[in-house]
């Protein structure tokens, strides 16, 4: 197969000498694993004088005498030099993969990959999922080792995910990672369409997020989104993305037909045979997104400007999105390139529509032989039990929609102070603004099941909030480079806002259903029933500021090191704890480029590193010092008088979280890249944990107050391995898995002062009960479940439980003291499995995610046994649980059900096609994408892979019955 | 220069803003903020433990019970009422924690009050000495009242304090007394 490589440019390009007298000849072939390479560059090293191979790979040049050097070199191989009388008949080119020169980007700047000491994962947009996405960070589900993506309802296009880098280990000042995007930290992700991401890099140990200060303790994910080109001056490519997707809905968890329901349940036959399940979901679910952009390059700078659109209809009736985007972005040298402007400004519009989610779960529930409509066309209104509500009418009668605005601008100025060999020492100063905002619309019509059960004739609701932060950034870059040393530092001043206002009114008793929420003023519920009405409004300001310093040292490409500090200073904290300093220390030791090893060449990389950080959390606002807030009205003295007082229980010892973080890990590469990966091992300890503690009443007047007490731990390893099994081969096979274990516990939960034995995390929500599900105490370990061990069910349907010493007794009448730990809902493992197969022009791609080692507590089929309150239950409570009578509402391991589960998460097929000659077309790649195939699993609720495995609370199914989906995607993407 | 130094000093200020309540230190600044921070205490009073005293004495004995749902637009209740009845309540039972919260909440809002009015400047605010003296007795009483109803409910051994104080040191030597109640 021949490789046709830019033949003609690289052939005019070259000035061909030739020496007619004297001299030595020197003639072959140049191949590569296929074939002949076309083109590749053969030249005299030093001199002007060359020649390219031609149609055959064959060459011939005359060189000044047999020592000299003879370079063959061609784009995309590694270059090879031979003295002339040594060169080979017969070259065979190796491809030249920039594994290790890969550029990573950085918090505040950037590094090439082998002088990572720390633990950094890039992802390039070339390796994200294809296929329809909800947003971005989906894109990156097990991609990563450590990072940990849920999407607990992918069809729904207006719901998030939720992710996490590592283990949990904050209570309450929350444990999501840092996202920033090209710089500015706090991004909002869904801001950005998925095509403007350009790569994706994730920062997991404290080492690499201390620059952050107290924002990165959790992580940081930075994104860098697409800048124009750097082609040759005065091209522009334009590339246009789309996508069309149809969602097809699973079945769900089945219940009673109605005829079985006849049988079996109590309660009326109506006579009507509903599917109510069905009747929610729309007939055709679809979504399409087209995205356009222009990457252009300029004498003196580059510019890249897109819009986008995308559509999508969620599986029900009703949810849906719209947005509208638009990004331009500008970057231009001055005056001798002393000068560089950088402007961006990116704006999304999006138009939510709202269903009702719950419908779906009353769906499964209901008699199912009411009818959906009344003879008259109106919606049936069932009267039992209290509130019970038609699911068709609760998802049509009412119309919710919201509306966003996302704009983000960014200017900065850099200055070249000094620029040679040596020394390059540059300045920037960038001010950016992120503004979002969010309306939301409610209304439900006069007649409909509000009115039947709490007398509501209309009720109209208006929320408007806004965001917006300020960032100043002024930054000092200093490199050098001479001989074996290179140095890279970065110092500054960062200043960060964050600014957030809201108001919020309802209104009832209105008169005209189409009028909606648009005259929420004339509803009679503000004059004749003020407690059916109501108007809030809020507005805070909370400030970050930092001096930031990073120094990167690269000795001889054989040691690496970095270090950082960080002091940072935020206006939550109380007034003698304001600032904190936040240091960080890596090195690392590229042991294949030592003396010792040069005879190893299938050794590319090993390199042993070693990290520690500390970073941390803030949490808390307007509670360090003592502030008055309004409570209530009282008549006194003939007079309304509003209420004031303490708003909470200052505690002017407040201060941040702190995040020590250890990380050993060593990164390979072997076999010319063929066999690449990495292993950490960390260590991350989270001492000041903030948590509302039970305040003593008195002397305090309120019953919580926010102290810094406790201190968790979580350890963990995480393995990342990508092979190319098949690479020289017509099809090649590259194969990867991403694969973490670890768990977190709590350390201490109490200090001098404070005390808590222990702490209740969500609530089950029983009648009458305050039981929880969650008991952590100290040297409990994350994810543990607290209840009775299950026992059995006795002669007459009772649920039995054991007891402090081992005798069994009734759930119902069971005394709280005999809970226990009964089971822990984060995995022990997380594993995903990628496989890409190409072949010629054709690519496929596997893609399997998995969790291995927990249990899910099916609160689903606690609420459908046969005595549940339902009218229709789960066929479940006729088969596995048709013993159980009364269960007593307890949380018992009775439901505790194994969630092991792999999933086959995406199937891409694609075809690239990249033209001979580039004039009318640059690119076109094809695709076809089926995602959320197939989950193998033994657990019986909703889809293990759907349910959260992060945070504190993960793990209870209480779900609202959502439909899962597969989904088909076809795409293309054009470049011209 | 003026100008440079002030917007360092911008650079890094820290000082934080709530823009829906009031300073500490700006808080009273005439009578009718007296007044407000009385109210307070009142509707405490009123809106919670007024109405759950009676359930806490009602509810446990006989003479009522409150099924699940009674029935009617506000009969569902969660079971908070029933608990009481079938004496199958825990300190965590809704009505039990409010009364409870509440209760101490407002005699710490009373204690904070008979504070601020000894020690702030009457004089700056247009309060009089007399006025000041009635407003300390009507929350002497009011405090008394949620003393007694929690002595009524949960008995003796309640710990007395008649101070305001915030974490520390105070609160070490507050919890080595140990006080108790004389009536």
């Amino acid at each position: 197969m021949k490789r046709i490589i830019s033949a003609l440019t690289l052939w005019l390009s070259l000035t061909v000498m030739v020496f007619a007298q004297g001299g030595y000849q020197v003639k072959g072939v140049v191949l590569d694993s296929q074939g002949p390479v076309i083109g590749a560059t053969v030249m005299e090293q030093g001199t002007s004088n060359g020649t390219a191979t031609g149609l055959d790979g064959d060459y011939i040049l005359r060189v000044s005498s047999p020592e000299a050097l003879v370079e063959i070199s061609c784009i995309g191989y590694a270059t090879q030099v031979f003295p002339a009388k040594e060169v080979p008949a017969t070259i065979r080119l190796e491809e030249d993969s920039e594994f290790l020169d890969d550029v990573v980007v950085i918090g505040y700047g950037t590094l090439s990959k082998k002088e990572l000491s720390a633990s950094v994962v890039q992802v390039d947009s070339k390796d994200f999922f294809r296929g329809t996405t909800n947003n971005p960070m989906t894109m990156l589900t097990g991609k990563v080792a450590g990072l940990n993506v849920v999407t607990s309802q992918g069809s729904n296009p207006n719901s998030g995910s939720d992710f996490q880098i590592r283990g949990a280990t904050s209570l309450n000042a929350g444990n999501g990672p840092l996202v920033v995007i090209d710089g500015i930290p706090g991004g909002e992700l869904r801001s950005l369409s998925p095509q403007d991401i350009e790569s994706m890099t994730v920062l997991k140990d404290a080492a690499s997020a201390s620059i952050y200060g107290t924002s990165g303790a959790n992580g940081v994910i930075l994104i860098t989104t697409r800048k124009g080109s750097k082609d040759e001056p005065g091209t522009a490519h334009v590339t246009y993305d789309g996508a069309f997707n149809v969602n097809f809905a699973k079945d769900p968890i089945p219940v009673l037909t109605a005829d079985e329901w006849v049988r079996s349940r109590r309660g009326t036959d109506y006579g009507y045979r509903t599917d109510w399940y069905k009747a929610l979901l729309r007939k055709f679910s679809y979504g399409h997104s087209h995205y356009v952009s222009v990457d252009g390059s300029t004498k003196k700078g580059s510019y890249n400007a897109s819009v986008n659109y995308k559509n999508s209809l969620g599986v029900d009736l009703v949810d849906a999105r719209e947005e509208f985007g638009a990004r331009a972005a500008l970057e231009q040298r001055l005056i001798k390139d002393i000068f560089q402007i950088n402007v961006s400004l990116n704006v999304r519009r999006v138009n939510e529509e709202y269903g009702n989610d719950g419908s779906f779960g009353t769906a499964l529930t209901i008699n199912p032989t009411f009818p959906i409509y009344n003879e008259d066309g109106s919606y049936y209104q069932p009267t039992a039990p209290t509130n019970a509500t038609n699911p068709v009418e609760a998802m049509l009668n009412k119309t919710a929609n919201g509306q966003r605005l996302f704009a983000t601008g960014a200017v900065s100025l850099k200055a070249n102070f000094i620029k040679n060999d040596v020394h390059n020492f540059n300045s920037t100063i960038t001010y950016s603004l992120d503004y979002n905002d969010y309306k939301s619309n409610n209304y439900t019509p006069i007649e409909s099941h509000d009115k039947y059960w709490n007398g509501y004739e209309g009720t109209a609701s208006l929320n408007y909030s806004k965001n917006w932060r300020n960032q100043l950034e002024w930054l000092f870059n200093y490199s050098f480079h001479k001989d074996a040393h290179h140095i890279n530092a970065v110092a500054g001043y960062s200043y960060q806002d964050f600014n957030s206002e809201n108001m919020g009114m309802t209104n009832r008793g209105f008169a005209y259903d189409s009028i909606l929420w648009n005259d929420i003023g004339s509803g009679t519920a503000r004059t004749e029933n003020p407690a059916q009405a109501g108007m809030s409004s809020g507005k805070s300001l909370s400030k970050v500021i930092a001096l930031l310093a990073r120094v990167n040292y690269n000795w001889n490409n054989l040691i690496f090191v970095q270090a950082s500090i960080r002091r940072e200073g935020a206006t939550n904290f109380g007034e003698k704890n304001k600032w904190g300093n936040f240091p960080a220390a890596s090195i690392a030791w590229e042991i294949a480029n030592m003396g010792f090893m040069s005879g190893a060449h299938w050794v590319n990389s090993l390199k042993p590193r070693f990290s520690f950080g500390i970073t941390g959390r803030r949490g808390g606002s307007n509670v360090s010092r003592p502030t008055y807030g309004s409570h209530g009205q009282y008549y006194m003295d003939g007079e309304w008088i509003i209420g004031y007082r303490p708003a909470s229980n200052e505690n002017p010892e407040l201060r941040w979280e702190k995040l020590m973080a250890l990380n050993f890990g060593v990164d390979f590469a072997f076999f010319n890249n063929r066999l690449r990966g990495s292993l950490d091992l960390y260590d991350r300890e989270s001492p000041d944990l903030l948590y509302n503690y039970t305040a003593p009443q008195p002397p305090f007047i309120h019953s919580s107050i926010l102290v810094n007490v406790g201190k968790t731990q979580n350890l963990g390893a995480e393995l990342s391995i990508e092979g190319d099994i098949f690479a020289k081969t017509a099809v090649k096979w590259t194969s990867g898995i991403n694969a973490s274990v670890g768990y977190s516990r709590i350390v201490t939960l109490s200090n001098q002062i404070y005390g808590a034995s222990y702490i209740d995390m969500l609530g089950t929500g029983g009648l009458g009960q305050t039981s929880y599900y969650y008991r952590y105490t100290e040297g409990s370990r994350i994810g543990q479940l607290y209840g009775y061990q299950a026992a059995g069910v006795n002669e007459y349907g009772d649920m039995m439980v054991y007891d402090n010493e081992g005798n069994t007794i009734t759930a119902a009448s069971a005394n709280a003291a005999f809970k226990r730990y009964i089971g822990n809902t984060i995995p022990k493992l997380f594993l995903s499995w990628n496989n890409t197969i190409r072949y010629k022009n054709w690519d496929l791609n596997i893609f399997m995610n998995g969790a291995f080692g927990h249990m899910i507590y099916n609160n689903r089929r606690a609420g459908n046994l046969q005595s549940s309150g339902n009218a229709n239950v789960f066929r479940s409570a006729y088969t596995t649980d048709k013993n159980v009578r009364e269960y007593g509402g307890v949380v018992t391991s009775y439901f505790l059900e194994k969630g092991d589960f792999m999933k086959i998460q995406n199937v891409t097929l694609g075809y690239t096609f990249v033209p001979r000659q580039k004039d009318i077309l640059q690119s076109l790649r094809v695709f076809l994408t089926a995602s959320d195939l197939y989950t193998f699993t033994g657990y019986t609720g909703t889809d293990p892979a759907l349910l959260s495995t992060n945070g504190l609370t993960p793990g209870v199914d209480n779900g609202t019955g959502y439909p899962e989906t597969r989904v088909v995607t076809l795409g293309a993407t054009v470049t011209f | 220069m003026a100008v440079a130094a002030v917007s360092l000093t911008a650079c890094f200020d820290l000082t934080e803003q709530a823009f829906n309540r009031i300073e500490k230190e700006n808080f009273y600044q005439n009578e009718g903020s007296v007044k407000g921070a009385i109210a307070s205490v009142y509707y405490t009073a009123e809106g919670s433990f007024g109405e759950y005293f009676f359930y806490l004495n009602e509810f446990s004995a006989d003479q009522i019970a409150w099924r699940v749902w009674n029935g009617g637009q506000w009969g569902w209740d969660n079971a908070e009422k029933f608990v009481l009845s079938s004496h199958t309540w825990t300190s965590e039972s809704v009505i039990i924690r409010n009364a409870w919260n509440n209760t101490w909440g407002a005699i710490g809002e009373c204690n904070s009050i008979i504070h601020d009015l000894q020690t702030i400047d009457l004089a700056a605010i247009g309060v009089t000495q007399e006025k000041a003296a009635r407003y300390i007795d009507e929350m002497k009483t009011l405090r008394a009242w949620c003393y007694y109803n929690l002595f009524e409910v949960w008995g003796g051994a309640l710990p007395l304090n008649t101070e305001v104080t915030s974490p520390g040191s105070r609160l070490r030597h507050f919890l080595q007394e140990n006080l108790a109640v004389h009536d």
